[in-house]
Protein backbone atom coordinates (compact mmCIF):
# COMPACT_ATOMS: atom_id res chain seq x y z
CA UNK A 1 0.00 0.00 0.00
CA UNK A 2 1.27 3.31 -0.78
CA UNK A 3 0.00 6.45 0.14
CA UNK A 4 0.33 9.54 -1.28
CA UNK A 5 -0.48 12.69 0.29
CA UNK A 6 -0.96 16.32 -1.80
CA UNK A 7 -1.31 19.34 -0.07
CA UNK A 8 -2.89 22.40 -1.82
CA UNK A 9 -4.20 25.65 -0.72
CA UNK A 10 -7.53 25.38 -2.23
CA UNK A 11 -9.20 21.48 -2.72
CA UNK A 12 -13.16 22.44 -4.02
CA UNK A 13 -13.88 18.84 -5.90
CA UNK A 14 -14.40 15.76 -3.85
CA UNK A 15 -12.72 12.81 -3.51
CA UNK A 16 -14.95 11.09 -6.41
CA UNK A 17 -13.63 13.29 -8.45
CA UNK A 18 -9.83 12.42 -7.97
CA UNK A 19 -10.41 8.98 -8.35
CA UNK A 20 -12.09 8.70 -11.52
CA UNK A 21 -9.47 11.13 -12.91
CA UNK A 22 -6.33 9.02 -11.63
CA UNK A 23 -8.07 5.89 -13.30
CA UNK A 24 -8.77 7.77 -16.33
CA UNK A 25 -4.95 9.00 -16.39
CA UNK A 26 -2.83 6.33 -15.02
CA UNK A 27 -5.47 3.07 -15.63
CA UNK A 28 -5.05 2.35 -11.77
CA UNK A 29 -7.85 2.22 -8.79
CA UNK A 30 -7.34 4.06 -5.52
CA UNK A 31 -8.71 4.71 -1.86
CA UNK A 32 -8.93 8.91 -2.21
CA UNK A 33 -9.63 10.69 0.81
CA UNK A 34 -9.95 14.80 0.28
CA UNK A 35 -10.06 17.16 3.80
CA UNK A 36 -11.05 20.54 2.87
CA UNK A 37 -10.39 22.14 5.78
CA UNK A 38 -6.79 21.25 5.78
CA UNK A 39 -6.42 21.09 1.78
CA UNK A 40 -5.41 17.44 1.57
CA UNK A 41 -6.23 15.07 -0.90
CA UNK A 42 -4.78 11.79 -0.01
CA UNK A 43 -3.91 8.85 -2.07
CA UNK A 44 -3.97 5.21 -1.75
CA UNK A 45 -2.23 2.84 -4.39
CA UNK A 46 -2.77 -1.17 -2.88
CA UNK A 47 0.26 -2.32 -5.38
CA UNK A 48 1.78 1.11 -5.52
CA UNK A 49 2.97 3.58 -8.10
CA UNK A 50 6.62 3.32 -10.09
CA UNK A 51 8.29 6.37 -10.55
CA UNK A 52 7.03 7.32 -14.03
CA UNK A 53 3.25 6.99 -12.85
CA UNK A 54 4.27 9.06 -9.61
CA UNK A 55 5.83 11.88 -11.81
CA UNK A 56 2.52 11.88 -13.48
CA UNK A 57 0.50 12.14 -10.68
CA UNK A 58 2.51 15.05 -9.51
CA UNK A 59 2.10 16.49 -13.08
CA UNK A 60 -2.25 15.85 -12.58
CA UNK A 61 -1.96 17.13 -8.80
CA UNK A 62 0.03 20.31 -9.67
CA UNK A 63 -2.06 21.02 -12.58
CA UNK A 64 -5.72 20.48 -10.80
CA UNK A 65 -5.15 22.39 -7.44
CA UNK A 66 -1.47 23.29 -7.81
CA UNK A 67 -0.92 20.33 -5.40
CA UNK A 68 2.73 19.71 -3.61
CA UNK A 69 3.14 16.33 -2.37
CA UNK A 70 4.18 16.35 0.86
CA UNK A 71 4.21 12.91 1.58
CA UNK A 72 4.96 9.63 0.17
CA UNK A 73 4.96 6.22 2.70
CA UNK A 74 4.67 2.55 1.20
CA UNK B 1 57.37 -93.49 -5.75
CA UNK B 2 54.39 -92.60 -3.43
CA UNK B 3 53.15 -89.58 -1.94
CA UNK B 4 51.33 -88.98 1.58
CA UNK B 5 49.57 -86.54 2.45
CA UNK B 6 49.40 -86.23 6.44
CA UNK B 7 48.13 -83.40 8.81
CA UNK B 8 50.91 -80.95 10.25
CA UNK B 9 50.89 -81.86 14.08
CA UNK B 10 51.31 -78.53 15.20
CA UNK B 11 48.11 -77.59 13.56
CA UNK B 12 46.02 -80.66 15.00
CA UNK B 13 47.47 -78.98 18.42
CA UNK B 14 46.50 -75.49 18.05
CA UNK B 15 42.93 -77.08 16.84
CA UNK B 16 42.97 -79.15 20.38
CA UNK B 17 43.51 -76.51 22.12
CA UNK B 18 40.70 -74.63 20.83
CA UNK B 19 38.68 -76.98 22.80
CA UNK B 20 39.44 -75.02 25.97
CA UNK B 21 36.95 -72.07 24.79
CA UNK B 22 34.03 -74.76 24.20
CA UNK B 23 32.89 -73.44 27.96
CA UNK B 24 29.43 -75.12 27.93
CA UNK B 25 28.39 -78.54 28.37
CA UNK B 26 25.95 -80.55 26.06
CA UNK B 27 23.67 -80.51 29.06
CA UNK B 28 23.79 -76.84 29.22
CA UNK B 29 23.42 -76.58 26.01
CA UNK B 30 20.10 -78.69 25.87
CA UNK B 31 19.00 -76.77 28.72
CA UNK B 32 19.05 -73.21 27.30
CA UNK B 33 16.99 -74.82 24.35
CA UNK B 34 14.49 -75.50 26.29
CA UNK B 35 13.91 -72.60 28.68
CA UNK B 36 12.76 -72.14 32.23
CA UNK B 37 9.68 -74.39 31.39
CA UNK B 38 12.08 -77.39 29.76
CA UNK B 39 9.56 -77.27 26.36
CA UNK B 40 10.29 -79.96 24.10
CA UNK B 41 9.79 -80.26 20.48
CA UNK B 42 6.65 -82.05 21.51
CA UNK B 43 5.59 -79.45 23.01
CA UNK B 44 5.95 -77.15 20.03
CA UNK B 45 4.04 -79.84 17.58
CA UNK B 46 0.99 -80.07 20.47
CA UNK B 47 0.55 -76.02 21.03
CA UNK B 48 0.90 -75.47 17.06
CA UNK B 49 -2.05 -78.20 16.71
CA UNK B 50 -3.78 -76.23 19.00
CA UNK B 51 -3.71 -73.20 17.19
CA UNK B 52 -4.63 -74.77 14.14
CA UNK B 53 -7.88 -76.53 15.61
CA UNK B 54 -8.91 -73.34 16.73
CA UNK B 55 -8.72 -71.08 13.89
CA UNK B 56 -12.01 -71.53 12.23
CA UNK B 57 -14.63 -69.54 10.58
CA UNK B 58 -17.05 -70.74 13.60
CA UNK B 59 -14.44 -69.70 16.30
CA UNK B 60 -14.48 -65.62 14.41
CA UNK B 61 -16.85 -63.47 16.69
CA UNK B 62 -20.11 -63.77 15.47
CA UNK B 63 -20.59 -59.99 13.99
CA UNK B 64 -17.82 -60.80 11.83
CA UNK B 65 -19.63 -63.36 9.87
CA UNK B 66 -23.24 -62.20 10.24
CA UNK B 67 -25.65 -61.94 7.05
CA UNK B 68 -26.63 -58.28 8.41
CA UNK B 69 -22.97 -57.52 9.03
CA UNK B 70 -20.92 -58.80 5.83
CA UNK B 71 -17.01 -57.68 4.78
CA UNK B 72 -18.60 -56.12 1.81
CA UNK B 73 -20.55 -54.00 4.31
CA UNK B 74 -17.45 -52.64 6.23
CA UNK B 75 -16.05 -51.81 2.77
CA UNK B 76 -19.11 -49.81 1.69
CA UNK B 77 -18.90 -47.49 4.96
CA UNK B 78 -15.39 -46.96 4.32
CA UNK B 79 -15.61 -45.99 0.77
CA UNK B 80 -18.35 -43.41 1.84
CA UNK B 81 -16.32 -42.46 4.65
CA UNK B 82 -13.26 -41.49 1.38
CA UNK B 83 -15.52 -39.89 -0.32
CA UNK B 84 -16.52 -37.36 1.94
CA UNK B 85 -12.82 -37.13 2.49
CA UNK B 86 -12.05 -36.48 -0.74
CA UNK B 87 -14.70 -34.11 -1.35
CA UNK B 88 -13.05 -31.60 0.43
CA UNK B 89 -9.42 -32.65 1.11
CA UNK B 90 -7.69 -35.41 1.44
CA UNK B 91 -6.99 -34.26 5.00
CA UNK B 92 -9.90 -32.77 6.19
CA UNK B 93 -13.48 -33.16 7.43
CA UNK B 94 -16.41 -31.48 6.88
CA UNK B 95 -18.84 -30.78 9.00
CA UNK B 96 -22.85 -29.61 8.87
CA UNK B 97 -24.51 -28.37 11.79
CA UNK B 98 -28.20 -29.83 11.90
CA UNK B 99 -28.32 -29.72 15.74
CA UNK B 100 -27.64 -26.38 17.94
CA UNK B 101 -24.21 -26.45 19.25
CA UNK B 102 -24.54 -27.79 22.63
CA UNK B 103 -24.35 -25.43 25.87
CA UNK B 104 -20.87 -25.78 27.54
CA UNK B 105 -18.18 -23.62 29.34
CA UNK B 106 -15.53 -24.04 26.27
CA UNK B 107 -14.76 -21.41 23.96
CA UNK B 108 -14.67 -21.33 20.50
CA UNK B 109 -11.56 -19.76 18.82
CA UNK B 110 -11.08 -17.15 16.57
CA UNK B 111 -13.79 -17.37 13.87
CA UNK B 112 -14.40 -16.46 10.28
CA UNK B 113 -17.59 -17.04 8.84
CA UNK B 114 -18.40 -16.35 5.27
CA UNK B 115 -17.95 -17.75 1.45
CA UNK B 116 -13.83 -17.09 1.54
CA UNK B 117 -14.36 -13.25 0.35
CA UNK B 118 -16.69 -11.82 2.79
CA UNK B 119 -15.74 -12.82 5.88
CA UNK B 120 -17.59 -12.02 9.13
CA UNK B 121 -15.08 -12.39 12.07
CA UNK B 122 -15.56 -12.63 16.14
CA UNK B 123 -12.71 -10.91 17.89
CA UNK B 124 -12.38 -9.07 20.80
CA UNK B 125 -11.06 -5.88 20.35
CA UNK B 126 -10.67 -2.09 20.95
CA UNK B 127 -13.00 0.28 18.77
CA UNK B 128 -11.98 4.22 19.65
CA UNK B 129 -10.24 3.41 22.35
CA UNK B 130 -12.93 1.78 23.92
CA UNK B 131 -13.02 -1.82 24.77
CA UNK B 132 -15.84 -3.85 23.04
CA UNK B 133 -16.55 -7.14 21.98
CA UNK B 134 -16.47 -6.65 17.83
CA UNK B 135 -18.67 -8.46 14.98
CA UNK B 136 -16.40 -7.18 12.40
CA UNK B 137 -17.24 -7.38 8.49
CA UNK B 138 -14.34 -7.73 6.43
CA UNK B 139 -12.08 -5.72 6.19
CA UNK B 140 -11.71 -6.95 9.90
CA UNK B 141 -12.80 -4.01 11.86
CA UNK B 142 -10.13 -5.45 14.84
CA UNK B 143 -7.24 -5.20 12.98
CA UNK B 144 -8.63 -2.02 10.77
CA UNK B 145 -8.92 -0.13 13.45
CA UNK B 146 -5.98 -1.14 15.07
CA UNK B 147 -4.23 0.54 12.04
CA UNK B 148 -4.77 -2.31 9.37
CA UNK B 149 -3.86 -1.68 5.94
CA UNK B 150 -7.52 -0.05 4.58
CA UNK B 151 -7.64 2.62 7.70
CA UNK B 152 -7.01 6.05 7.75
CA UNK B 153 -7.07 8.57 9.85
CA UNK B 154 -7.54 12.27 9.95
CA UNK B 155 -7.91 15.33 12.20
CA UNK B 156 -9.70 18.46 10.96
CA UNK B 157 -9.98 21.88 12.04
CA UNK B 158 -14.05 22.85 12.35
CA UNK B 159 -14.60 26.48 11.80
CA UNK B 160 -17.87 28.56 11.29
CA UNK B 161 -17.85 27.77 7.68
CA UNK B 162 -19.09 24.70 6.92
CA UNK B 163 -16.26 22.25 5.31
CA UNK B 164 -16.25 18.64 4.38
CA UNK B 165 -14.34 15.37 3.81
CA UNK B 166 -14.73 13.24 1.42
CA UNK B 167 -13.59 9.72 0.26
CA UNK B 168 -13.78 7.37 -2.48
CA UNK B 169 -14.57 4.56 -2.28
CA UNK B 170 -16.86 5.37 0.62
CA UNK B 171 -15.83 4.39 4.13
CA UNK B 172 -17.64 1.58 5.48
CA UNK B 173 -17.14 2.22 9.11
CA UNK B 174 -16.48 5.50 10.81
CA UNK B 175 -15.42 7.10 14.19
CA UNK B 176 -15.59 10.76 14.76
CA UNK B 177 -14.70 12.31 17.79
CA UNK B 178 -14.70 15.38 19.21
CA UNK B 179 -11.48 16.50 20.87
CA UNK B 180 -12.62 20.02 21.64
CA UNK B 181 -14.73 21.91 23.94
CA UNK B 182 -17.09 23.01 21.30
CA UNK B 183 -20.47 20.96 20.16
CA UNK B 184 -19.56 20.28 16.29
CA UNK B 185 -22.66 19.81 13.70
CA UNK B 186 -22.23 17.42 11.26
CA UNK B 187 -24.43 16.44 8.25
CA UNK B 188 -23.36 12.93 6.54
CA UNK B 189 -23.54 11.88 2.68
CA UNK B 190 -24.53 15.42 1.56
CA UNK B 191 -27.47 15.15 3.63
CA UNK B 192 -29.44 17.63 5.40
CA UNK B 193 -30.34 16.10 8.69
CA UNK B 194 -27.99 17.57 11.17
CA UNK B 195 -25.88 15.67 14.03
CA UNK B 196 -24.46 17.27 16.58
CA UNK B 197 -21.39 16.05 18.43
CA UNK B 198 -21.47 17.02 22.05
CA UNK B 199 -17.67 18.32 22.74
CA UNK B 200 -15.27 16.05 25.29
CA UNK B 201 -14.11 13.32 23.46
CA UNK B 202 -17.29 12.55 22.40
CA UNK B 203 -17.64 9.81 19.87
CA UNK B 204 -20.18 9.04 17.01
CA UNK B 205 -19.16 5.47 15.67
CA UNK B 206 -21.12 4.85 11.78
CA UNK B 207 -21.34 1.54 10.27
CA UNK B 208 -22.56 2.62 7.04
CA UNK B 209 -21.66 3.69 3.96
CA UNK B 210 -20.24 7.53 4.14
CA UNK B 211 -18.96 8.89 1.41
CA UNK B 212 -18.65 12.83 2.70
CA UNK B 213 -19.01 14.21 5.92
CA UNK B 214 -19.80 17.82 6.61
CA UNK B 215 -19.12 19.78 9.85
CA UNK B 216 -19.37 22.88 11.08
CA UNK B 217 -19.51 24.72 14.40
CA UNK B 218 -21.99 27.79 15.81
CA UNK B 219 -18.70 29.40 17.46
CA UNK B 220 -14.78 29.34 17.76
CA UNK B 221 -13.54 26.28 16.29
CA UNK B 222 -12.88 22.18 17.09
CA UNK B 223 -10.90 19.47 16.25
CA UNK B 224 -12.42 16.74 14.55
CA UNK B 225 -10.90 13.43 14.77
CA UNK B 226 -11.96 11.25 11.79
CA UNK B 227 -11.13 7.34 11.96
CA UNK B 228 -12.44 5.18 9.25
CA UNK B 229 -12.25 2.22 6.95
CA UNK B 230 -12.88 1.34 3.63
Amino acid sequence: MQIITYKAQSVKNDADYFRRLVIKELGKDCYVEVHQPVNIVRFRFPSGLDEKELEKLDKIMKEEIRGRRVEDVG
Amino acid sequence: MSIFEYPDPSYIKAKLDNLDNLNISLSELRDAIRGTDNRTLTDIYNRLGSIGGSVEVTNLPSWFTSSNRTTDDLFGKLDALDNALASVGSDKLRVSLVDPLPSGSNWIGNIRIGDGTNIVSVLSGTLGGSSAKLLAVAPDLTKVFSGGANYTEQEVTVTTTESSSSFSPPLRAVVLTNESDVEITIKLNGGTVAKRLAPRACKAIMLFEISSISYVVSSGSAILKIEGYW
